[in-house]
């Protein structure tokens, strides 16, 4: 097995014990394999951590469609398509778990009589990301309001005004808007 | 090899979700162009207000100038009613959404608050699912939304010269109540944020002691345009209660507790 075989089939389904004996006699890919296990590791670790949560099906079509429309526009030769196949399915599954641990819902405020300012606490935080619109500036700020929560062509971040890039105009985005009592919007604020 | 048995694994795992087919288009009935709708929470109401029921339609029209002498021009409606034990129930639909909207928002989303029950829905009654969580009382800080819009409003004002007059416009009847109005004038001196002239704020609030709610606002912002919320239809009926459920053909999926409430609730008044 030479290096470029190495590094070609590594990610494969049953890589077997030369991967092994290659590195043994390869400093290169040795020192190469030394800088990339950290990663590895990482992954790996990831993995068995989150391995009960699995992405919803549309996140997953969301990466997996983000990586094709790159791939096609670059397509790589058969060897370093495997590559990028390996590291793209890696990063989309590592990007997907993530996610899923981002998007957990956090555990239950601690609402004692008196426990207050840790409720608090955990409002103010998620309060934080969401942009008011121009059009709640004059609203009472004592407003109930209620969420709801839609996917977005991307364009529609510019139609608020907010600069997005032009070239992701077709691609969706997850949000999240704040509705007061006459039904407008107030806030809102961009999951992905 | 460990690295070798993981990279199958995430390869194995990233194959089969490629294999998965996208999501289903349009849930709720959506164009391609227009918002899909994920799913709804009720908010915790600030305040409840019993003995005094109704219904009737809030309609907000917002109108923007733009500087080319372009408008912008959008309407949105929610049904709103309240029985004698201080239940509401809004109807929405995502037009409230605005510029959001753009190319759909014709999905209803319904939120009733149960102070009696003590639960908060949201219906989705297209999947004919309701998400309920549970009614907490007040937490002594502030509103999620209001840090929100404070902070908007500082950015805005930050420490803008301006001054700020509040005059009473008396009483008058509007959808048959007996309203008492407000307006409050903030002008921003000239040259404060660049302006060559002041800019004037004008809002103006009509309070019903009968529904112990703003029946009429009228806001006006050089800056943002006009935007003006009525309620129309009003009828003091008491409304049924069946509104005030959720059908027995929804699913019910239920959340520990709202991930926005109040910050000084009134239990009742």
């Amino acid at each position: 097995m030479n290096c470029e075989e190495y590094w070609n089939d590594i990610a494969g389904p049953e890589p077997g014990e030369l991967f092994d004996a290659h590195l043994a006699v390869c400093p290169a890919c040795a020192a190469r394999w030394a800088t990339e296990r950290p990663v590895a590791a990482g992954l790996r670790l990831l993995a068995a951590e989150m391995k009960n949560v699995s992405a919803p099906a549309r996140v997953e079509a969301h990466l997996l469609r983000a990586y094709r429309q790159r791939y096609r526009r670059s397509a790589p030769s058969s060897g370093e398509a495997r590559r990028w196949w390996a590291a793209a399915a890696a990063l989309l599954l590592a990007a997907a778990v993530l996610w899923m641990g981002a998007r957990q819902p956090p555990p239950p405020p601690l609402v004692a009589a008196n426990s207050g300012v840790a409720a608090t606490a955990g409002i103010e935080d998620e309060d934080t990301a969401f942009i008011p619109l121009p059009n709640a500036a004059g609203s009472p700020q004592d407003d109930d309001v209620d969420l709801v929560r839609v996917e977005l062509p991307r364009s529609a971040i510019t139609a608020l005004g907010i600069p997005a890039s032009e070239d992701s105009d077709a691609e969706s985005v997850e949000a999240e808007v704040l509705l007061g009592p006459d039904g407008m919007a107030r806030a809102v604020r961009f999951l992905n | 090899m460990k690295m070798r048995n993981s990279f199958s694994l995430l390869l194995a795992a990233a194959a089969l979700a490629w294999a998965q087919s996208p999501p289903p288009a349009g849930h709720g009935g959506f164009g391609s162009a227009g918002p899909r709708f994920l799913g709804a929470e009720a908010g915790m109401p600030r305040r409840v207000v019993k003995g005094a029921p109704f219904s009737g339609d809030l309609v907000t029209e917002s109108t923007e100038t733009l500087a080319d002498g372009n408008r912008i021009h959008q309407t949105s409606t929610a049904h709103m009613v309240r029985d004698s034990e201080g239940r509401t129930r809004r109807e929405e639909s995502l037009a409230g959404l605005g510029a959001l909207a753009a190319g759909g928002g014709a999905q209803q989303v319904v939120f009733i608050h149960d102070p009696v029950a003590g639960a908060n829905y949201a219906l989705d009654s297209v999947h004919k699912t309701a998400n309920k969580s549970a009614w907490i009382g007040p937490s002594s800080g502030k509103r999620p939304f209001a840090a929100a819009t404070e902070a908007r409003r500082e950015m805005r004002a930050g420490n803008v010269p301006q001054s700020v007059k509040t005059e009473a416009l008396g009483a008058a009847a509007i959808e048959g109540l007996q309203a008492q109005g407000t307006r409050t004038t903030v002008t921003i001196a000239a040259g404060a944020i660049g302006n060559d002239s002041p800019i004037q704020v004008v809002t103006e609030r009509w309070y019903s002691a009968d529904l112990q709610m703003v029946i009429l606002s009228k806001r006006s912002d050089p800056r943002s345009g006009e935007t003006v919320t009525r309620l129309t239809n009003v009828s003091r009926a008491e409304p049924s209660s069946a509104l005030f459920q959720v059908p027995p053909d929804f699913k019910v999926t239920e959340r520990p507790a709202p991930r926005f409430r109040p910050s000084a609730a009134t239990p009742s008044q």
